[in-house]
């Protein structure tokens, strides 16, 4: 009888030991890839936390909270007298100096437009911590312009962040002019004046930002709201109030699918990771919420029902007087 | 020449078992249980109503979900890009047609009365199997009411 050499591995042996190899890798890909996302979870927390307290440094200062879109800047007319509506900051522009940005913030001249150099120039920079690390953001700042215009192409354009203030329940509630005055219940809103005494809900209860995905390219204005740090300016028009760029509100639930209309993406908190996106609340805590908090998309009304209105209104409301548990799960 | 058969038989459940583990991992995540398929089709004034945007919003617990029609005026509800259906319970239905321009895409008008969008009056409930519900739309109805604002 012959005797087989053993020293060497049969070809069974070694599709063995590969299925095994191949099982074991493709056990700890997805644990990989979670951690991974984990940690870039864990970035954009600390990133909203950044924000947070800037904020509560700008109260502490200012005694009263950033305005969240500047109709005009100090000095220029009334409002109703104004053919052009500039400057165009937001509340990104007023936390600088607060973000150990103070160089920025005194090269920019506030008496003029965003789009005016030395302005035009500046709002291209990119700070590291406003945009968050599992967002697909261009590599290139927002052009909103067409050639030759404010912000065109040839303008380096607004740089992108993820992060936006809550201004309120509804649709439109950032907005100055907005009705019924019960709309107005943000804290981050246009024009405001009003400190920590105005959130009677209790900081802790009440959204003050979040993220936002970026949905458009990056090279032109395909999605006019998409959010940018600093402000906004559409230069058509003559316009430069879009406050749903650099603000949200709780109309809508956050993270809708692709096939959700524009109106429900320029207004809606969203972010890519899993399952929900991070809040920083009034008092400065991040926390994450769910997509499935409990949300009725109800309009508003005046007097607006608080009874009949799902969880997620509630939270971005300041001044609704309804009692808000549970979210946080 | 006794080894071969038993690697042979080793290898058979080395591949049963990694067919085990690709079927868990297809079947075993994602699927919220809360959730149950909603299809159906939408007539405006006895023709399709092609892309209106539908919204189910629950009334109690969970959150919306989102539903487009195409030409045919068929709708199915999606909850997240990888998740389809509506939350189950009750749930208050609104059907749009307008929206605002992007930039790329110009806006669009509301052409439906507003007791079937913004004061919608429209109630169904998601059950746990495959729901459909067909709406028939009338332009008598009520008012019409432009609620979008550039």
């Amino acid at each position: 009888m012959r005797i087989r050499n053993l020293r060497a591995f049969t070809l069974v042996e070694l599709l063995v030991v590969i299925a095994i190899i191949g099982i074991l890798v493709g056990l700890l890909l997805p644990a990989v890839q979670a951690a991974r996302e984990a940690a870039r979870r864990m970035q954009c927390t600390n990133n909203l936390k950044q924000i947070g307290l800037a904020v509560h440094t700008y109260v502490d200062a200012q005694r009263k909270f950033p305005s969240g879109f500047y109709f005009q800047g100090p000095g220029m007319a009334n409002r109703g007298d104004r053919p052009r509506r500039l400057p165009g900051f937001g509340w990104t522009s007023s936390l600088l100096p607060y973000v150990e940005q103070s160089a920025l913030f005194n090269q920019l001249n506030f008496n003029l437009g965003m789009s005016v150099a030395p302005n035009s120039l500046l709002v291209a920079t990119v700070l590291p911590f406003a945009a968050c690390p599992s967002a697909p953001n261009p590599s290139t700042n927002k052009k909103m312009g067409t050639t030759g215009t404010a912000f065109g192409f040839s303008d380096p354009g607004l740089a992108v962040t993820n992060y936006v203030g809550c201004g309120g329940s509804f649709s439109g509630s950032a907005y100055y002019s907005s009705t019924p005055v019960e709309n107005k219940n943000g804290i981050i809103m246009e024009d405001t004046k009003f400190g920590f005494e105005s959130v009677t809900d209790g900081t802790s209860n009440t959204l003050m930002a979040g993220e936002t995905v970026y949905y458009g390219t990056g090279t032109d204005s395909s999605f006019l709201w998409d959010p940018t740090w600093f402000g906004h300016y559409q230069s058509s028009g003559g316009r430069a109030d879009a406050p749903e760029a650099i603000m949200r509100v709780g109309q809508f639930r956050s993270n809708p699918p692709s096939i959700a209309s524009a109106d429900v993406k320029r207004n809606s908190f969203s972010s890519k990771h899993v399952g929900g996106s991070n809040f920083v609340l009034g008092d400065g805590s991040v926390h994450f919420i769910a997509q499935t908090v409990q949300h009725t998309e109800t309009p508003s009304t005046a007097p607006v029902n608080w009874a009949n209105i799902g969880v997620f209104q509630r939270l971005c409301s300041r001044n609704d007087g309804q009692v808000v548990s549970g979210f946080n799960n | 020449m006794i080894r071969f058969p038993s690697f042979g038989c080793l290898a058979k459940h080395i591949l049963s078992l990694v067919a085990i583990c690709f079927s868990i991992s297809i079947t075993g995540c994602g699927g919220n249980s809360d959730l149950a398929s909603v299809t159906g089709k939408i007539t405006f004034d006895d023709k399709p109503l092609a892309d209106a945007f539908v919204v189910f919003s629950p009334t109690s617990a969970g959150t919306t979900s989102y539903g487009r029609t195409n030409s045919a005026g068929e709708y199915e509800m999606v909850f997240s890009d990888n998740e389809k259906g509506a939350w189950l319970g009750e749930n208050i239905v609104r059907i749009t047609t307008g929206d605002v321009g992007t930039g790329s895409s110009s806006a669009k008008k509301e052409i439906l009365p507003s007791v079937y969008n913004v004061n919608s009056t429209l109630r169904q409930t998601v059950e746990k199997k495959t729901n459909r519900f067909d709406f028939d739309l009338k332009s008598s109805a009520g008012k019409i009411k432009q609620t979008i604002t550039e």
